[in-house]
């Protein structure tokens, strides 16, 4: 029972009390470019669940194997692969996506956040508790796109994942703009805060 | 060992990756590419509606495209042409595609690919962009005529030359589409339709000018030019034709436009094209012509007056044209004077002292014989910057008065103000007649003097005092001055003497003439009954007053009469500087 406790909150871990997008902070590029709509905040989201849970497999998979000295250039060479092979399988099955993610799909490669939890993570762990805290993470960082996507579009844009909600008279254009991006997300991040300090108290109390 | 190890280890997962995204790549591409070559083709169909499948989509071959970013071109024979280009966007390739019919109307427009920024150059594949094309005239959108991406400069700006390289590519290459190949020549539509030109360019000197070409219409009709100017933006260029017997210009087109869309652009317009039809020698010359359609663009057409004067004294250079500096001057001087009648008029250059600036001077008289004026005509020096030019001129001067007009030959140039100063005082020195006023106007001013001569000649001229003469007693001593001058008045000018000693204490000031009604100011007058100006006391203010301490700013004006009281204190203020200054500070 201890064993699924653990693996429980392994996966939850990624989603609120360490989400990557408000409170490790990792990714912070696609998370403020590709934030205009909903639409492509779940795009990088399933591209990075994607990269995410597989590399972290792989790395696992290959921990005992790996040398200490040169585990991060391995790390990388994996990484850069998926990311590779993922653009390719997006640009085959879905292209209207891959064109409207454009670079930011590359640059997945560079994205902390994978690295990240293979070092941190997935050379420290057994495959399965790897795969989940790769989707947990991964879950996270795709919620807290969508979050901020959400703001973004429908306030900025006055749309929800392409629909028109808000008349154009009643939107805030600024928050489309990068500057907007910034915006959301620091009110969202203290926000956040707010919630999770309050818990930890209350943990701390009880 | 483990070195070894370590190596063994990155070459095993470099290899096994290699091999995943090798065998990724050969399951994908083929995908790619159809989905590529079907988007394509798809992309054929909806920017070319009236694509039809029996079509022949082969690219045309063994053009040159040049500088522009055209990659292909697909000729649908009877219907139109379809584009591909490509250029740099902010962040990425971008491709086209862009349909256009036999009429240059564009049929259909899409981006096959992109990669900028997603929420802004990103947003050009997106259909607000993209659809605005459709139905547009190709060279109006080739011209800037369309809506650009706010917030993604870079891309709207490589989109922008690019299509602007794509519309002139098809106008050159496809004879305007406009008419499938019927255009007509531009330079037919400036001299006559069917006309046949001979390049004579190399029978020419060229180097110095902005001309670029040189051509006869029907042997010797007309001439064009073609020329090149800078406006804004450098290389416009433009063809003129000048009438082969008449000088004048036949009419003007512009063939490459690069100046801002709106602005400079104005001067590819057919409106501002017009106004060149008929253009007399001599306006192309000055640079007579004007902006049109509300644009204001001072540089491109300051640009392309200069070459458009350039043009012109080329053209008299070799075919002639333009007035003779006689003709010039016949014609200068009848502007000038109206009622002159030429056959009375005389050169009477040599009765007067040479001067360098002169070239001649004449006396113009009208139909009654009488002396209306005289002309200086002068060559002086120019005040351009940087270049010492001598430039010819008329000075006009209408009987009685100094300088009425300077008439320049070039209006390109300014004369100096020390040339004009000379031409000034030659005048006053060898030619004016200073007016006099009665002598006994004289004596009411300076009562004590018995004589007095007119010494206006050895002062600084004004056109404020008429004249100043020397008070003289019996024994032909010099006792003080007497100024004759106007005031301007309610009712006209006042005209008056006022006399002043050697000592600067003002003598009487004598009213000559006025034509100013007094009444509502009577308390002040001499005689309050009539209370008729100038029997007033107000004047007896400047009258027995030392000139030092008469502050006449000071003197208060009469209530009801301000206009006539506020003219005579000016007349008499600037006159007590003048005096001052020259006349009593000189002794």
């Amino acid at each position: 029972m201890a064993k699924q406790k653990s693996m429980k909150s392994v996966f939850s871990a990624g989603l609120i009390k360490q989400n990557p997008v408000f409170v490790q902070f990792l990714g912070m590029c696609p998370t403020l470019a590709v934030t205009g709509s909903v639409e492509n905040a779940l795009g990088m989201g399933a591209g990075v669940v994607f990269v995410l849970v597989v590399a972290n497999l792989v790395v696992s998979l290959i921990r005992n194997y790996v040398p200490r000295e040169v585990r991060i250039p391995i790390y990388i060479v994996i990484i850069a692969s998926l990311v590779t092979i993922l653009e390719m399988f997006m640009k085959a099955f879905v292209p209207d996506l891959a064109a409207s993610l454009g670079t930011f799909l590359s640059l997945i490669v560079v994205n902390c956040l994978i690295l990240g939890r293979a070092e941190a993570f997935a050379s420290k762990n057994k495959p399965i508790p790897s795969v989940l805290d790769g989707l947990g993470m991964a879950l996270g960082f795709t919620g807290g796109l969508v979050l901020i996507a959400f703001f973004r579009e429908l306030l900025g844009a006055g749309t929800f994942l392409g629909m028109q909600v808000i008349p154009a008279d009643y939107q805030i254009s600024v928050l489309v703009q990068a500057a907007g991006a910034f915006l959301v997300f620091g009110i969202l991040v203290s926000q956040v805060n707010k919630i999770r300090l309050a818990r930890e108290n209350e943990s701390e109390v009880a | 060992m483990k070195h070894i190890k370590i190596v063994i280890t990155l070459l095993v997962v470099v290899v096994l990756s290699s091999v995943g995204v090798y065998a990724v790549e050969q399951i994908t591409t083929p995908i790619i590419e159809q989905a590529q070559f079907e988007a394509e083709n798809a992309a054929l169909f909806d920017v070319f509606p009236a694509l039809e499948s029996s079509d022949d989509l082969t690219p045309e071959e063994g053009l040159d495209f040049g500088s522009s970013t055209v990659t292909q071109v697909i000729e649908i024979d009877g219907k139109g042409y379809i584009y591909t280009a490509q250029f740099q966007g902010f962040q990425s390739q971008i491709r086209y595609m862009i349909g256009v019919d036999m009429s240059g109307t564009i049929t259909g427009f899409q981006i096959l690919e992109q990669g900028d920024t997603p929420g802004y150059g990103a947003k050009i594949a997106e259909p607000l962009f993209t659809n605005q094309f459709a139905g547009d005239d190709l060279a109006s959108v080739g011209g800037g005529d369309f809506d650009g991406i706010s917030g993604a400069t870079i891309t709207t700006g490589g989109f922008t030359g690019s299509i602007q390289g794509l519309a002139s590519f098809h106008d050159a290459t496809f004879a305007g589409g406009g008419n499938g190949g019927e255009e007509t020549d531009p330079r037919e539509e400036i001299t006559s339709e069917g006309a046949t030109f001979t390049d004579v360019t190399g029978d020419y000197e060229l180097a110095g000018t902005p001309i670029t070409k040189v051509e006869f219409a029907n042997d010797d009709e007309a001439v064009i030019y073609t020329v090149v100017f800078d406006g804004w933006s450098e290389g416009n260029e433009y063809i003129i034709a000048f009438d082969l017997e008449t000088h004048d210009v036949l009419g003007f087109r512009a063939l490459t436009v690069n100046e801002t869309t709106g602005i400079g652009a104005m001067i590819g317009e057919d409106d501002f094209m017009a106004q060149f039809d008929g253009l007399a020698h001599n306006d192309a010359l000055n640079g007579g012509i004007d902006s049109v359609s509300g644009a204001t663009a001072p540089v491109t057409l300051s640009g392309l007056r200069e070459s458009l004067n350039a043009v012109t004294l080329f053209h008299q250079t070799y075919f002639g044209g333009g007035e003779s500096d006689e003709e010039k001057l016949e014609r200068l001087i009848g502007e000038t004077f109206p009622n002159e009648d030429p056959s009375l008029r005389e050169d009477v250059t040599s009765a007067y002292p040479a001067s360098d600036l002169l070239l001649a001077i004449y006396d113009i008289y009208n139909s009654d014989s009488e002396r209306i004026g005289v002309v200086y005509y002068a060559e002086v020096l120019g005040n351009s910057y940087g270049s010492v030019d001598n430039i010819k001129l008329l000075v006009a001067v209408e009987e009685g008065s100094i300088m009425s007009e300077v008439v320049l030959f070039d209006e390109n140039e300014t004369p100096s103000i020390f040339a004009l100063n000379e031409l000034l005082n030659y005048h006053i020195a060898n030619y004016l007649t200073f007016l006099a006023p009665e002598e006994a106007a004289l004596s009411s001013a300076y009562p004590d003097a018995v004589s007095f001569d007119s010494v206006f000649g050895d002062y600084p001229y004004t056109a404020d005092i008429l004249n100043i003469f020397e008070a003289k007693d019996a024994e032909d001593n010099v006792l003080g001055y007497v100024y004759y001058a106007t005031a301007s008045g309610f009712g006209g000018d006042i005209t008056f003497t006022w006399g002043v000693d050697l000592a600067g204490v003002t003598k009487d000031l004598h009213i000559i003439s006025h034509g100013e009604s007094w009444g509502s100011a009577y308390p002040y007058s001499e005689n309050p009954t009539a209370g008729i100006f100038p029997n007033t006391s107000w004047l007896d203010q400047f009258e027995g007053a030392d000139l030092g301490n008469l502050t006449i700013g000071e003197i208060d004006d009469v209530a009801g009469v301000s206009t006539t009281t506020n003219g005579m204190k000016e007349a008499l203020a600037f006159i007590k500087e003048y005096h001052e200054a020259n006349v009593g500070g000189a002794n």
